[in-house]
């Protein structure tokens, strides 16, 4: 009993890492199109950014803030400069968001070093709560705490404002959207800095737990599209009962059958694409 | 209004557009007719600046707007009902109308007019588009046009497909329009309701204008109407 408690609410905790990241991910793909290579890239700038910032100030919530924002301007100057080029150009979108990548990990290689680093997390975050003989890590309920609250706030955003109404509209028919005058270069741009933001944000809450260390981009990156494919692209709901299940079967995966872990995880996301080609929550 | 002239428009290699010219007049309601395939929704598209053409040009209003993007064409004040209506499935009604909707000149359309016109869209306001019938799409598709304030809209077969009651419930809403001094370029399979609303009509027939006059000269041409319309 206590092990499948435990092990539900450690799945749990990296599903909400992995909502995070496949959010933004998932809305960028929907409005623009783009497979973005160098998402995970955000997740683990972020967390190297949001590391110096604690070194410098110790605070831990500049750090989500200055995280966020410092790669929410990265992708900004990717999307302006780069990609809008090559709309509807899968496979250079591809070639250019990998080189992207891998400048990225260069990059963090060559600033912060090789060695693997966890963000020190504030004092009221360490320890545990008790419940008889179940424990869970304090900063673990954290975790699912601020991916739930930005749950909530994106989906009252994209279902109950204007703006969100204009987002939807670009994901259903892109070219119809600026036919009916929504500047959709604009809301591109938008979206991708809000998709960049989250990723960094869930590298800084991930350096708590999981660390900053050079490759975490790519280790979770295959996770974040697991998500998206499952959940179907563009969707909010399916981020969010994609990036659940994701985390419980790769934590179930890895704690009972170790030497099959991958298998467990994307066999299920096999059958669910055979039945369902575009997704739990996805459009055709 | 809208003058287009001599323009090319391909998809890929296939050469759809041959030069073809046309125009509007400000309040003037003009009719394009021609079979399937001729390059009708072609010209839309290359007008509200979907496919741009590749050479010829396109004015709006006094300016040039051949490659021009859409969204800026239709802040211009050109709206499209495209065919097949593409409601934005995922939004409610009356998001589908907001969304389009411009702030302009007091004297522009407000979702109060919208539901005057169309009484049925009010009693359907938190429906998502995809929950909507084939009627009320095509009715929020002209409402989601007329939230963008045009002075020009494009209507691409606003008829396809409805019963003949709501035939008329649309030609009903064209005539009030047009009575509102909207200017209209209207594509259209069916002849009599294109004729009783238009007072210009053009032929289409492989990419190139092959008979433009007003509608009473059409009724009396039996060859064009036989040759180019079936008929």
């Amino acid at each position: 009993m206590e092990f499948w408690v435990i092990q539900t609410f450690n799945g749990l905790s990296y599903g909400a890492l992995l909502f995070l990241l496949a959010s933004g991910l998932s809305l960028i793909f929907g409005v623009m199109r783009i497979v973005n290579l160098a998402h995970g890239s955000y997740f683990l700038l972020g967390g190297y950014v949001g590391l110096s910032v604690v070194w410098r100030t110790g605070s831990f919530a500049l750090a989500m803030l200055a995280g966020g924002l410092a790669v929410a301007l990265i992708g900004v100057g990717m999307e302006r400069l780069f990609l809008r080029r090559l709309q509807k150009q899968e496979l250079a979108q591809v070639l250019m968001t990998m080189g992207f990548a891998l400048i990225f990990q260069d990059l963090a290689l060559l600033i912060w070093g090789g060695d693997p680093y966890s963000i020190p997390t504030p004092a009221w975050l360490t320890g545990s709560l008790r419940a008889g003989e179940l424990v869970f890590p304090r900063y673990r309920l954290f975790v699912i705490a601020v991916a739930a609250a930005i749950a909530l706030v994106l989906w009252l955003f994209l279902e109950r404002t204007r703006a969100g109404a204009v987002i939807r509209a670009a994901v259903d028919d892109e070219e119809m959207a600026r036919g009916v005058g929504i500047n959709v270069a604009a809301v591109s741009m938008g979206v991708f800095a809000l998709g960049a933001f989250l990723a960094a944000l869930g590298g800084v809450v991930g350096g708590g737990f999981i660390g900053v260390y050079p490759g975490s981009d790519f280790e979770i990156l295959p996770y974040a599209f697991v998500v998206v494919i499952v959940g179907g692209l563009g969707s909010l709901e399916g981020a969010i009962v994609g990036s659940l299940l994701v985390g419980l079967l790769d934590n179930f995966g890895k704690a009972l059958f170790p030497e099959l872990s991958y298998f467990t995880l994307f066999a299920p996301m096999a059958v669910i694409l055979a039945l369902r080609p575009t997704g739990l929550f996805g459009r055709a | 209004m809208l003058e287009v002239e001599e323009i090319h428009t391909y998809y890929g290699e296939s050469h759809i557009l041959q030069g073809v010219s046309l125009s509007v007049a400000r309040g003037q309601v003009v009719a394009l007719l021609g079979r399937n395939g001729m390059g009708k929704t072609t010209l839309i598209r290359s007008i509200i600046g979907f496919t741009p053409p590749r050479s010829g040009r396109v004015t709006f209003a006094g300016a040039e707007i051949t490659r021009m993007s859409s969204d800026r064409i239709v802040g211009m004040g050109m709206a499209l009902v495209p065919q097949g209506r593409r409601i934005f499935p995922s939004l409610t009604v009356l998001e589908n109308l907001s969304v389009a909707a411009r702030a302009r000149t007091s004297q522009g359309w407000t979702l109060e007019r919208v539901f005057a016109l169309f009484p049925r869209l009010s009693e359907r306001l938190t429906h998502r588009g995809n929950k909507l019938s084939g009627g009320e799409q095509q009715m929020l598709a002209i409402g989601r046009a007329l939230m963008t304030n045009p002075a020009l809209l494009l209507m691409d077969e606003p008829t396809e497909g409805l019963a003949p009651l709501l035939v008329r419930e649309v030609g009903r809403a064209l005539a009030e329009l047009k009575a509102q001094g909207l200017s209209i370029l209207l594509v259209e399979q069916s002849l009599p309701f294109a004729l009783k609303v238009a007072d210009h009509v053009n032929v289409l027939s492989r990419g190139r204008v092959v008979h433009s006059g007003s509608p009473t000269e059409l009724w009396a041409n039996e060859e064009v109407k036989s040759r180019y319309l079936g008929l």
